[in-house]
């Protein structure tokens, strides 16, 4: 048995799919492009916008590079004598709808303001670096002070933080929220707003913010983001880092995805002077972006370009050596061979991959590395699975990794998306809607219009339903399909509410509460397609390209694969004829929601309804309520917890 | 007596609770509109206050509907524009077309409070479709008159139907706004510049503005300088400007007012060229290809100088034009396509912001090589390191059509993008 056998492949792992990984890095391996990224900052940083385009083929290292810039801001930031930090740093991949494209980047820039970092949120550090800024203090000191809020401090940050809204003209709320979270008071309730999530009325008063009454939720976004950028701006320069643009596209030939987003990369760039923008791009997409992107556009977001190359065989070699070095269990052996640097791969080999001028991109090399390592260590390289049973696996672990991550607050982008998707498959047109409260319109036979609501509560529900109810029966003759996440109930109190709903579906309109399996089911496969779409989906090194993932998908759905029930569950209650909700079943969920477990008996004396009637209804909803049947009958909440329960 | 205890009693009442005051509210709201002031009347100056202040509550939360202009403010039960959105069309049906302002009292009489909101309420009811403006004839010397009806009368042009028509017209010309409305009447001209604006936005058409002048052409009217001037120059030989200007009007109609713009910039990329004519009065001549007597007049005059030798050693003036034909036929025959190849690439890199990835489809048709002699110099060049070669990832789902636009190498890949290495 070969000594190898027990050392872990150095090679694997080799999609870098988030800015704030930590990969093995190579600094000479696009030496420029990287300098481009400095360049810009600076420039940004001297109060004149820039921004840079990044052209690579698939796995050329386009994210890898910015694995490497946000690992050399935050050590320059640590290692500076002042410790404090150089900018603000917001990744953003944009696996989205383009209709969603500034409530995603609003999301993203809220949970990367909130990234800890010793203690304080990027967020926190800004506003101590203002406010040392501003007192003649110095930043660190100013950082240190915030670590340690007295009583006065917090006041003096309060006075701060207002002045600040007034010289930026801040909306009130942001200005409230970013005064709490900057105390780390409500951080929940404050961050969630802050990435766009709707807030019950009885938590955003306690805030201290408005009614929820947003009509058009991505112009909102918009303004939070441009108002955030002109509080980070007003300091330090903000860096948005844009990879995978591509997975924007709802088709090859879409267009206006690639428009949307170079119109959202020139706001951007307007919206303050200290902004820097990074767009990486696939080349396989160079002429359809090129021609979907107005030149103004293109002018503002892609001041300075540049071209990830194949690498030069020194910078193979490297790549190899460096790999080798960081497996620790290797050393010893390496040791032994101290005058063969690339041992245990055959030197032969090294100077063939190196040779390949055209192919030499890490992601390909790095496979082809760790297939020779497999092939050493246990004589025969390990058969890669094939794509079907990659694509299985693949789609089953993101369920899992979805499940544990998907809030409330991203079924809207996910049921958005996903009913996009499974129109494609089914070769259904499928529009987005210019009217308010419609998210898409779809169907060929009979038309649907898809509305998710997902207001916190009744109360900023309420007007929404009732604008909904104004305009039924639509012109259009499209039915109305209203989809909320199961975990939001309509609470007993909220009558109105609940009569607007229900003269919607006397008129026809349908309610679905997607599952949370079929919430994740989505999620898994359309992230599957955004890598697919943006070549970051490798088989063994062997990108797989979206018609592929949609022709094992095709198959799925035709031989009714358990993986993607859900989903055809969901896609057959929204497109179903309507089915009104009985009141009794709204009590029993909202009930449930607030109590989680509940005896039947209790329940009846709660809601006053009968317990068969109660029962009846749990039993026939098996994806939201357990019945646990005794005796004593207990009942459970399954709708916000782990869809395995419900199974 | 009687009259003074039943005011004493009412000024001792009770004030009414927040309920009662809702249910006051909306019993006043009732299919109607109020102003502030009417509705303090209706619930009673003590109440009043406590009554707005509700209003606006209840207004906040979608019960009732709040509307102000100015200093002027009004409550209304239902959303008063979703009620004119059902009256007006109804009250049209009944009595037939009506102007604006014969409509004011039939709606105030079926909706009491709403009539003023008819003005603002009525060009988006025409968007919407919900009513329609027609253009009556006038009656001798009298001005047309306008009426509102629910009735489309003649169906209007589709959205589709006009940028059809404007498609059409734009064929190979390029057209002002002000032609656009003489075309399609002012109306429908001032919807289909809306069109060709959003689809000029959207990157479907091109729009040129400059001053307060603005063109739409279906293909870059640029693009189109390009190919079109050096065809006319080619077939009339060198003209003045002014003369290419008349011709280019006819060639490409709209495109002539361009010509200043793109001219200097063109010189530069080599589409054509400037001779200057020796005075008087001197003059400038565009054309197709350089002023070959200046660029080859010293070599003219060195041959000048050899042809009596020749002729005397018995050389006669055809044999030295079949030598040279010859001589330069071999030579131009000979040009490497590696050298046409990169002369293209400098120039089309020179023409795009430093650092781009170029479209090898684009470079493919300005260096005009064979197919095969583009791809194997493009991967020759690669393989020298010289430049840089980026592959599609999923050229099998290209079209034929579509891949043949791209380098392909001997293993199948294909090749979407190029730059020159190092160029960032």
């Amino acid at each position: 048995m070969s000594e190898l056998a027990a050392i872990g492949n150095p090679f694997r792992n080799n999609v870098v799919l988030d800015a704030w990984q930590s990969p093995a890095d190579i600094a000479e391996i696009h030496g420029s492009a990287f300098s481009a990224c400095l360049a810009g900052i600076d420039s940004a940083a001297s109060g004149a916008g820039d921004s840079l385009l990044i052209y690579g083929a698939a796995g050329s290292g386009k994210t890898h590079l910015l694995t490497r810039l946000q690992r050399h801001l935050a050590k320059t930031a640590r290692e500076a004598p002042d410790q404090v930090l150089r900018c603000v740093f917001v990744f953003v991949r944009l696996q989205t709808a383009p209709q969603l494209l500034w409530q995603h980047v609003r999301r993203r820039l809220a949970d990367d303001l909130m990234r800890r970092d010793q203690g304080l949120t990027q967020l926190q550090r800004l506003i101590a670096h203002q406010i040392g800024t501003q007192a003649g203090k110095s930043p660190r000191a100013a950082v240190f002070r915030l670590k340690v809020l007295e009583g006065e401090d917090k006041e003096a940050l309060s006075r701060h933080v207002s002045e600040l809204s007034q010289e930026l003209r801040l909306p009130r709320d942001l200005s409230v929220v970013i005064e709490h979270l900057a105390l780390n008071r409500s951080v929940r309730d404050a961050a969630g707003w802050l990435a766009g999530d709707s807030l019950p009325e009885a938590v955003s008063n306690a805030l201290g913010l408005g009614a929820d009454n947003i009509e058009d939720r991505e112009e909102a976004a918009r303004a939070v983001v441009t108002a955030l950028c002109k509080l980070a701006g007003a300091t330090l320069p903000i860096v948005f880092c844009f990879d995978q643009v591509e997975a924007l596209q709802r088709s090859r030939d879409d267009e206006q995805a690639f428009f949307k987003f170079g119109r959202m990369a020139a706001d951007l760039h307007d919206t303050d002077p200290n902004v820097f923008l990074v767009t990486c791009l696939q080349s396989a997409v160079l002429e359809s972006f090129n021609k979907a992107v107005r030149d103004a556009d293109q002018q503002r977001m892609a001041k300075r370009r540049v071209v990830l190359d194949p690498l030069s065989s020194e910078q193979v070699e490297k790549l190899l050596r460096a790999r080798l070095e960081s497996q620790a269990e290797l050393a010893a052996l390496r040791q032994k061979h101290a005058n063969d640097p690339f041992y245990p791969l055959p030197r032969r080999f090294v100077k063939e991959l190196a040779a390949d001028r055209v192919g030499a991109v890490p992601r390909r090399l790095l496979a082809e590395a760790a297939r020779k390592f497999e092939e050493l260590s246990h004589g025969k390289a390990e058969e890669a699975p094939n794509d079907e049973e990659y694509l299985a696996t693949e789609l089953f672990l993101r369920q899992q990794t979805a499940k544990s991550e998907l809030g409330p607050g991203d079924t809207p982008r996910v049921v958005i998306q996903g009913v996009q998707l499974m129109a494609k498959l089914g070769a259904t047109p499928v529009s987005t809607a210019t009217e308010p409260h419609t998210d898409l319109i779809f169907g060929s036979k009979r038309k649907l219009a898809l509305s998710v609501r997902n207001e916190a509560d009744g109360r900023v529900l309420g007007p929404k339903l009732k604008r909904m109810l104004q305009d039924s029966p639509r012109l259009d003759g499209a039915r109305l399909v209203i989809v909320r996440d199961p975990r939001l109930t309509i609470a007993k109190t909220a009558v109105k509410t609940r009569e607007h709903l229900a003269q919607l579906q006397a008129q026809g309109a349908k309610l679905v509460e997607p599952t949370l399996a079929a919430l994740a089911a989505l999620e898994a496969l359309q992230s599957l397609f955004s890598d697919a779409k943006s070549g970051d989906l490798a088989n063994d090194g062997a990108p797989l390209a979206e018609g592929t993932v949609l022709e094992w998908l095709r198959r799925l759905h035709a031989g009714g694969d358990i993986s993607i029930e859900p989903i055809v569950e969901l896609m057959d209650a929204i497109s179903s004829e309507a089915e009104a909700r009985r009141p009794e079943e709204q009590d029993l969920a909202e009930l449930l929601a607030r109590e989680h477990v509940i005896e039947l008996e209790a329940a009846r004396r709660e809601l006053g309804h009968a317990s068969e009637l109660l029962l009846d209804i749990a039993r026939k909803n098996a994806e939201r309520f357990l019945v646990l049947e005794g005796p004593p009958v207990v009942l459970l909440d399954v709708a916000g917890t782990s869809a395995e329960m419900g199974e | 007596m009687t009259a003074k205890k039943s005011k004493k009693t009412a000024a001792l009442a009770p004030p009414l609770t927040e309920q009662e005051l809702a249910s006051k509210l909306r019993e006043a709201l009732q299919g109607r509109g109020r102003k502030r002031a009417e509705l303090v009347a209706f619930v009673g100056k003590a109440e009043g206050e406590r009554a707005l202040q509700l209003a606006r509550e209840l207004a906040a939360h979608g019960e009732l509907h709040h509307v102000s202009k100015g200093t002027t403010e009004w409550f209304f039960g239902a959303d008063p524009r979703a009620t004119l959105d059902r009256v007006v069309p109804e009250l049209l049906r009944e009595q037939g077309p009506l102007t604006a302002k014969e409509l004011l009292q039939p709606v105030e009489r079926a909706a009491p409070g709403h009539s003023w909101l008819l003005p603002e309420w009525q060009p988006n009811a025409i968007a919407r479709g919900l009513v329609f403006e027609l253009s009556l004839p006038g009656a001798a010397k009298k001005p047309k008159k306008k009426v509102l009806s629910a009735d489309p009368g003649t169906p209007p042009v589709s959205d589709d139907e006009l940028i059809a028509r404007v498609r059409a017209a734009l064929q190979g010309t390029g057209l002002k706004s002000t032609d656009l409305l003489k075309l399609l009447g002012k109306e429908d001209g001032a919807r289909a510049l809306e069109l060709m604006r959003g689809l000029a936005a959207a990157g479907n058409l091109q729009r040129v503005v400059k001053g307060t002048a603005e063109w739409f052409f279906a293909a870059d009217p640029r693009a189109t300088l390009d190919r079109v001037v050096p065809e006319v120059l080619r077939s009339r030989g060198p003209l003045t400007p002014k003369a290419l200007q008349e011709a280019l009007e006819r060639a490409a109609p709209g495109h002539a007012w361009l010509l200043p713009d793109w001219q200097p910039n063109a010189i530069a990329r080599g589409l054509l060229f400037e001779l200057s004519l020796a005075g008087p009065p001197k003059k400038k001549l565009l054309s197709a290809e350089p002023d070959l007597k200046r660029s080859l007049g010293k070599p003219l005059a060195e041959l000048k100088k050899v042809l009596p030798a020749l002729e005397r050693q018995g050389i006669s003036r055809d044999r030295i034009f079949e030598f040279l034909r010859a001589e330069l036929a071999g030579q131009i025959a000979r040009r490497p396509s590696r050298e046409v190849f990169l002369e293209a690439l400098r120039r089309f890199a020179a023409d795009n912001p430093k650092g781009a990835l170029l479209p090898v489809r684009e470079l493919r048709a300005r260096a005009g090589l064979a197919k095969q002699d583009f791809d194997s110099t493009a991967l020759d060049l690669s393989n020298e390191g010289l430049l840089v070669l980026h592959h599609h990832d999923h050229a099998s789902a290209l079209s034929e059509v579509e891949q043949n636009g791209l380098v392909r190498d001997a293993l199948g890949r294909h090749y979407v993008g190029i730059a020159l290495r190092g160029s960032a």
